[in-house]
């Protein structure tokens, strides 16, 4: 009974009273003890107090679609009556287990309740879980609810899903040939990367001695012991990234964009850990402007990819491959790199009545890119990759149509000069492709 | 909307209809007031008590109820239906008046002592106890149907009713125990001499007791936060 409506209840048991008290009539009487017991009661049931709620994230930082555990208790002290604890969630959150509202109910004594629940992210980026709010009310909705939060606020960090490239730096032909010799550069900068420790040689530098190892450890002709660098390569390799609206279609996990954050993240950790140079362009963002990673080598470099793959955003095409070529221009003239540019072919086909001159100015950059003349001894084409959108039931029509956009877009790179790698992310993972593709690298 | 909910609001809502009626059969013939044309008209529904007529017209109001309770007008749909419920006692309850003033109003019924106080007790107590019950399942229906859009998963929500539901019992459990034995006292109490002009020792105690609980409901209320 809310309070308007106790009000008529204690009302009619007033007007009970008087009836009978003025009548003497018993049963008038009787029926007033009766609503006011009623009402008494539901009065003095007070809503659950002294609710403290706790909060534990089982990891700060995910990869995307993994599931993460937020454990949750519900403690009350005082009170009868639901308590409902709700946890706010980013639109792009999907529950797995569990619910992050819940309701339960507490009985005299004290109550611990544990009401935790399962979650997944779907799409990169920082994320942010606001504190629990809880809400009690007293049984029969009579009296006041109360309300409060509890728990700490924890932010989330969600990377993009980099696939295990260990197979592919298995595989026996690559190392058979040695071809990475043939990319190390014999001299200039060493990257930060420690590789050995080795007996001191003329020429080293000073600063490369490992004091406390040659103590230690003192090698043949009492020389001392210096810290080997991997060198750096030749080898350099740019990535540009389309991550443009229409990248962002079907379902989160297995969309274009997402398969395109993943493909970049493998391809830089492959040539990361074979230390080449790697830069990254990302356009066609929310922003306007593309995300630039400046060319650098090591492990690092491969977290700052990350962290730039964790924060993009999709957004309109309004820049196309060739103002990005030109805005990296600097970059690309320096160090020569191979490139690798994942985008959607069929998007940049030129229907028929269509301006083409978004296809143009893209067969342009293709053709400005293999001009570069890559570096590295043995390969120096533009690889474009293209990623296949997921097929579904109701798009399988539309979806054919898009295959043979995209194969002819592919025949006419090809005579570019392009090398064109087909993926489809629903298929096999990009690892696959790229073990398939180790001999034309070569 | 949650069916069983629903259910047992249509059940306790046929069940008071059905005890208004009996109520009003019962206490019609058995007050032998002079014989007017809607006591008449009213009483004839019910020579079987479940007669076709008498489903119908619980039917008829049943369906008026959740029509103004699917229409948004709960409360007034509510408040019809326990004045349907409670009005029918008036004749039977107007017979156990004590005290009496209640001539000057014309009317004359000397019927103290030709009605059981307990039986009509127990139909007057049954009917606020459905009056009351009523109220709270249409309070839980409410209560399920937030729970509902806010996205409250449905095994929550079927236990937060079942609880409120078990709550309800007890809360009508401890009112009707206690009304109950104020019925006894005043039935005990009422065999010994009046106090003053008409009044009894039952009255007087009954009344300061409802008194003092309408006094600690007040207080409750007002400090309620």
């Amino acid at each position: 009974m809310s309070r308007p409506s106790q009000l008529i209840w204690v009302s009619l048991s007033l007007v009970l009273l008087l009836l009978g008290l003025s009548w003497g009539n018993v049963l008038l009487l009787t029926g007033a003890v009766f609503v006011l017991l009623t009402v008494l009661l539901t009065t003095a049931l007070a809503a659950p107090s002294g609710i403290v709620v706790e909060r534990g994230l089982s990891r700060a930082a995910c990869w995307v679609g993994d599931p993460l555990t937020v454990r949750r208790t519900v403690t009350a002290r005082q009170g009868i009556g639901p308590v409902f604890v709700h946890d706010e969630l980013p639109p792009e959150a999907e529950l797995v287990e569990g619910s992050n509202l819940r309701v339960v109910w507490k009985w005299p004594g004290r109550l611990d309740v544990d009401v935790s629940y399962g979650l997944r992210f779907p799409r990169r980026g920082l994320y942010l879980l606001p504190e629990s709010r809880w809400e009690s009310q007293a049984p029969f909705g009579s009296g006041r609810a109360l309300s409060g939060e509890g728990g700490p606020a924890f932010e989330v960090s969600v990377v993009p899903r980099i696939r295990n490239v260990t197979r592919l730096n298995e595989v026996r032909a690559v190392h058979r040939t040695g071809r990475y010799q043939d990319d190390l550069a014999k001299t200039g900068a060493s990257t930060d990367e420690f590789k050995e420790i080795r007996p001191y040689r003329p020429g080293d530098p000073f600063k490369r001695i490992n004091w406390k190892a040659s103590v230690r450890n003192v090698s043949v002709n009492n020389l001392p012991l210096v810290n080997e660098l991997e060198p750096e390569t030749k080898r350099a390799v740019w990535i540009f990234l389309d991550i443009a609206d229409y990248m962002d279609v079907g379902v989160p996990l297995s969309n274009p964009l997402e398969s395109t954050v993943e493909a970049a993240g493998t391809l830089a950790q492959y040539y990361l850990s074979k230390g080449s140079t790697l830069g990254a362009y990302a356009y066609n963002g929310s922003g306007g402007a593309g995300e630039l990673l400046a060319p650098e080598t090591g492990m690092r470099q491969f977290n700052r990819l990350i962290d730039m793959l964790a924060g993009v955003k999709p957004g309109p095409a309004e820049q196309d491959l060739l103002q990005s070529v030109e805005r990296c221009k600097g970059f690309l003239y320096r160090i020569r790199p191979e490139v690798f540019v994942i985008t959607r072919l069929d998007v940049h086909y030129a229907r028929p009545g269509e301006d083409s001159a978004g296809f143009e100015r893209f067969k342009a950059a293709i053709s400005r890119l293999i001009a570069l003349k890559s570096r590295s001894l043995r390969s120096g084409r533009v690889r474009v990759v293209h990623v296949e959108p997921q097929e579904n039931g109701d798009a399988s029509h539309g979806l054919g149509l898009a295959r043979w956009e995209m194969r002819h877009v592919a025949a006419e790179l090809r005579n570019r000069g392009a090398y064109v790698i087909q993926w489809e992310p629903a298929r096999e993972e990009f690892t696959s492709v790229l073990v398939r593709h180790v001999d034309v690298y070569r | 909307m949650n069916v069983r909910v629903a259910a047992a609001e249509t059940l306790l809502l046929a069940g008071l209809l059905l005890l208004a009626a009996f109520v009003v059969w019962d206490s019609g013939p058995a007050l032998g007031l002079p014989e007017n044309r809607w006591l008449t008209w009213l009483t004839g529904f019910f020579p079987g008590l479940l007669s076709p007529q008498l489903l119908a017209l619980l039917a008829l109001l049943m369906a008026a109820y959740w029509t103004l309770q699917v229409l948004g007008h709960g409360q007034l749909s509510f408040w019809l239906v326990a004045g349907l419920v409670i009005l029918p006692h008036a004749v039977p309850v107007w017979g156990h008046n004590q005290l009496a003033w209640y001539e000057l109003l014309g009317v004359q019924a000397e019927l103290v002592g030709e009605r059981s106080l307990l039986y009509d007790a127990a139909l007057l107590l049954a009917g606020l106890a459905g009056v009351v019950a009523l109220h709270r399942v249409i309070g839980l229906r409410a209560l399920d149907r937030r729970m509902a859009m806010q996205g409250v998963g449905s095994v929550d929500r079927g236990r937060v009713l079942k609880f409120e539901a078990l709550l309800l019992a007890g809360l009508l459990a401890a009112g009707l125990s206690l009304a109950v034995g104020v019925v006894l006292v005043a039935a005990l109490l009422g065999r010994y001499d009046e106090i003053l002009a008409g009044s009894t020792w039952a009255v007087a105690a009954v009344g300061a007791g409802a008194a003092l609980l309408l006094a600690l409901t007040l207080l409750l209320w007002r400090r309620s936060p």
